[in-house]
């Protein structure tokens, strides 16, 4: 008997860890989907130029590709990145005849490495690529910016960035500004 | 017998896992000083100082950097411990009659002067970038900078940076464009 007890206490522990693992909530799930290819974007861009006075705001549509983006369960990794591109051709608010094109190649990445979620995805990225008013030559730019997907399904998704656009010229002051934009794009084909 | 076979056999299982946290606890206790990161954004502030300006201002301004590719070992046996690939962006203003503003743009590269860091702090480098640069009163130009610069803070969440840079520009106001860049940033690693 004090053989049996003996040995009942020391498989205690033993049960009690097991029942402990037993009782663990469940393993949180984090967003884990494979690599989409070109999913086309169409959005709406705000730009506000530095001589804001003399030309007023500039606004117009854009139309893109999602080159290819992926949101995955990372340790050390982005939780979301996407490489794209874009073309946007805008106009001024308060000069009809004053036009502008911009074209951007970028990539974005998120700020965490696990998403659980699927609104308010935040990240950052930089965008390169060129910059033109017909009042003025085309310059190069480059531009960091920081955004929000405000949903991210797996079809489709529903993107907003702010960015300040630095145009690589001495016509900086007629072509850098801020620029509000947003877009949906929708994922057509996947890597798999 | 069988009682004590029985005995030996549990305790030998405590002993691993008792094993075990010894061995986590020595690896907590000895401190890992390596690191590779990618896509890595910094913000600083730059001050600039042409060579030979004939309005003789300065400029400051806000700058940007990212970074492609990073790494810092502490296992290095030959070649830098810290390597750093990056574009990098400078928007400056005229000090004091703020109508002139000045771009810059550079890729480049950055490399540690030892070859093993155990430290988190104060790592000395140097590199050199290459790009464009331009002011709106004079146009653009090609541009080589050199840097020398020290890491107050190095470590793979968070660095802080000081660095001194001599711009190189060509073109007929090289003189005006050429000169020294002062600068701070802070690097952020989110993953």
């Amino acid at each position: 008997m004090k053989m049996l007890s003996f040995l009942f206490l020391l498989l205690l522990p033993y049960w009690a860890m097991a029942q402990e693992q037993i009782n663990k909530p469940p393993k949180k799930e984090y967003l884990d989907e494979e690599g989409r290819l070109f999913a086309p974007a169409i959005g709406y861009n705000t730009f506000f130029p530095i001589q804001y006075e003399q030309t007023g705001p500039f606004h117009g549509p854009s139309f893109g590709f999602e080159l290819y983006n992926q949101t995955m369960e990372g340790d050390f990794s982005p939780a979301q990145f996407a490489f794209f591109c874009q073309f946007s051709q805008l106009q001024s608010l308060e000069q009809s005849n004053s036009r502008m094109l911009l074209i951007s190649f970028g990539g974005r990445f998120s700020f965490e490495t696990q998403l659980s979620r699927r609104f308010f995805l935040p990240f950052f990225g930089l965008e390169f690529g060129g910059v033109a008013r017909n009042d003025v030559n085309w310059a190069p730019q480059l531009s960091p910016f920081v955004g929000l997907e405000i949903y991210h399904g797996r079809n489709w998704a529903w993107e907003l960035k702010g960015s300040y656009t630095n145009a690589l010229s001495a016509d900086m002051r007629q072509l850098s500004g801020g620029l509000l934009h947003t877009h949906v794009y929708i994922n057509l084909w996947t890597t798999d | 017998m069988r009682l004590y076979l029985l005995l030996l056999f549990l305790w030998s299982s405590w002993a691993l896992q008792a094993q075990k946290q010894d061995s986590l606890a020595i690896c907590k206790v000895l401190p890992d000083h390596s690191w590779e990161a990618y896509a890595i954004p910094e913000i600083g502030y730059d001050f600039y100082t042409p060579l030979n300006d004939s309005l003789g201002n300065a400029y400051h301004g806000p700058s940007f950097r990212f970074s492609f590719y990073q790494y810092s070992y502490d296992d290095e046996t030959w070649g830098p411990a810290y390597l750093n690939l990056y574009v990098r962006l400078q928007r400056l203003y005229e000090t004091q009659k703020g109508i002139s503003q000045q771009f810059l743009w550079g890729l480049g590269a950055e490399f540690s002067f030892e070859t093993g860091l155990y430290r988190s702090f104060f790592v000395p480098y140097f590199g050199a970038d290459l790009g464009n640069m331009g002011r709106s009163d004079l146009g653009n130009s090609f541009q080589f900078s050199p840097v020398l610069g020290l890491n107050i803070l190095h470590n793979k969440r968070v660095s802080w940076r000081i660095n001194s840079r001599y711009t190189f520009a060509t073109g007929e106001h090289n003189s005006s464009l050429s000169g020294w860049t002062l600068g701070s940033s802070i690097q952020f690693n989110f993953w």
